[in-house]
């Protein structure tokens, strides 16, 4: 019982700790975009359209997280990365917690859980590309 | 100041305050964010649709995850049960970010103000019955409840006593989640009316339960249609950080207000902002589809629907209270 109680209480913080470390990032790069009044060499008021064409598929996350640098876009797109990654952390954590439950029936139900999560992020794209 | 550095300023706040005032009504009423700033960033700032329910989806995850903290340290929400119908609402986002995609790329946009409409007026009677937090009244066991070990107990505030409970008919709950999953993935929502509907009406699970367990749910529907709404491109970095910032500042002043509101009527009230925006959506709809309706009907419409609404529930308030 003693395990279980331990992993509710990392799940939780985990969960806390995800959204505010996110909406740090996109605070901070928020300000450092209207510091720059550009980001990637692409202007404050061409980004802050409404109808803007810069938008998430027109975004390398690979080639941005390997040369990161000092741009207030970088950091936005880090902290919604950061954001959708939070409920990731929560299932692969759901999965250690049943598991030390010995809960094998629940382990298999989260593992499907997370297989549609990860199907949707790595494998669905590269599909829909083809 | 330069010019363009002060319009970007105030297209930012304009998006800040959108999500704050959407964070504090999703939190009274008890839906997510992302039902409200949908309407709102599409009819007042003319953000496109895709962008919208993009950022709303984001904003989602935040208000999702932000509160579900707490609620698992009061020890209400059930993991178990949340995470075995998560099978369902995950399948189901993949198919409803797939529709929406299709939509999307065949420029189909009515389906969605029109399909967005409606969830947001069919959300108003389980908006109204919220608060009334009595205990469902104790169904047999069956199979499931065994099998997936769906029992469970929590101490309830208001109650001031230990609740012992059982949810049933697991499956129920698994084809109503899926079609939750669907409309979260189609229009960027949580859809956690229909989860609450799943869990309280399908599993027999008292209201709190139920609603603690939704919104648990509510990060991992949500992050699996944010990220194939992010391949595709509906996710505009600017106006996602706006939207992400707003809806939780917002959604911590609704809680905040929530615990001093008790009074019914401020939730009519609300509720009568929803149904406004839900006949202003379907009237978008409408003229997408290439009716033209002129200008001035476009708000008369919803405003006389939802008139007639405020004083339909006055009067049956005052009835009410004098017999």
């Amino acid at each position: 019982m003693r395990h279980k109680i331990d992993m509710e209480l990392i799940i939780g913080q985990t969960l806390r700790f995800g959204v505010i470390i996110s909406i740090l990032l996109i605070v901070v790069g928020v300000v450092i975009l209207f510091i720059q009044g550009q980001s990637n060499g692409i202007s404050l008021d061409k980004l802050s359209m409404i109808n803007s064409t810069v938008n998430s598929s027109s975004i390398n996350v690979n080639q941005m997280l390997l040369n990161f640098s000092f741009n207030g876009l970088n950091f936005i797109i880090l902290g919604l990365l950061t954001l959708i990654a939070t409920p990731i952390a929560r299932i692969i954590l759901g999965i250690a917690s049943f598991a030390m439950e010995k809960d094998k029936l629940y382990v298999i139900i989260t593992v499907i859980v997370l297989f549609n999560l990860i199907f949707s992020i790595f494998i669905l794209p590269a599909i829909i590309h083809i | 100041m330069d010019p363009a550095l002060t319009s970007a300023l105030i297209e930012l706040l304009l998006i800040v305050i959108i999500g704050i005032f959407a964070g504090i009504i999703g939190s009274l009423v008890g839906l997510g964010g992302g039902v409200v700033l949908t309407p709102l960033l599409t009819l007042f700032l003319k953000v496109p649709i895709a962008y919208a329910t993009g950022a709303s989806l984001i904003s989602t995850i935040a208000t999702s995850s932000g509160s579900a903290s707490a609620y698992i340290k009061d020890k209400i929400t059930n993991v178990r049960i949340g995470m075995g119908l998560e099978i369902a609402t995950t399948l189901g986002a993949i198919i409803g970010s797939l529709i929406a995609s299709y939509i999307y790329s065949h420029s189909l946009f009515y389906i969605i103000y029109i399909s967005f409409g409606i969830i947001l007026i069919s959300s108003i009677p389980s908006t109204l019955s919220r608060g009334r937090y009595e205990l469902p009244l104790p169904k047999r066991p069956d199979k499931t409840t065994k099998i997936f070990r769906l029992n469970g107990k929590y101490f309830d505030p208001v109650l001031r006593q230990e609740v012992q409970y059982w949810g049933i008919r697991w499956w129920l709950a698994e084809i109503i989640m899926f079609f939750a999953g669907i409309i979260s993935g189609l229009l960027g929502i949580g859809s956690g009316a229909l989860k609450v509907l799943a869990m309280d009406w399908g599993m027999n699970l008292p209201m709190r339960v139920s609603t603690t367990t939704s919104n648990f749910m509510i990060g991992v529907t949500a992050a699996t249609g944010s990220s194939i709404y992010w391949y595709l491109g509906y996710i505009q970095p600017f106006l996602a950080a706006g939207t992400a910032i707003g809806v939780l500042i917002g959604a911590f002043i609704g809680t905040k207000i929530l615990i001093k509101i008790t009074n019914r009527t401020i939730r009519w009230i609300f509720s009568s902002i929803i149904i406004f925006l839900g006949i202003e959506m379907i009237i978008k709809g409408i003229v997408a589809i290439g009716i033209l309706l002129p200008l001035f009907y476009e708000y008369l419409i919803p405003s006389i629907i939802t008139a007639i609404f405020i004083i339909g529930v006055y009067i049956r308030v005052r009835i009410k209270n004098e017999t």
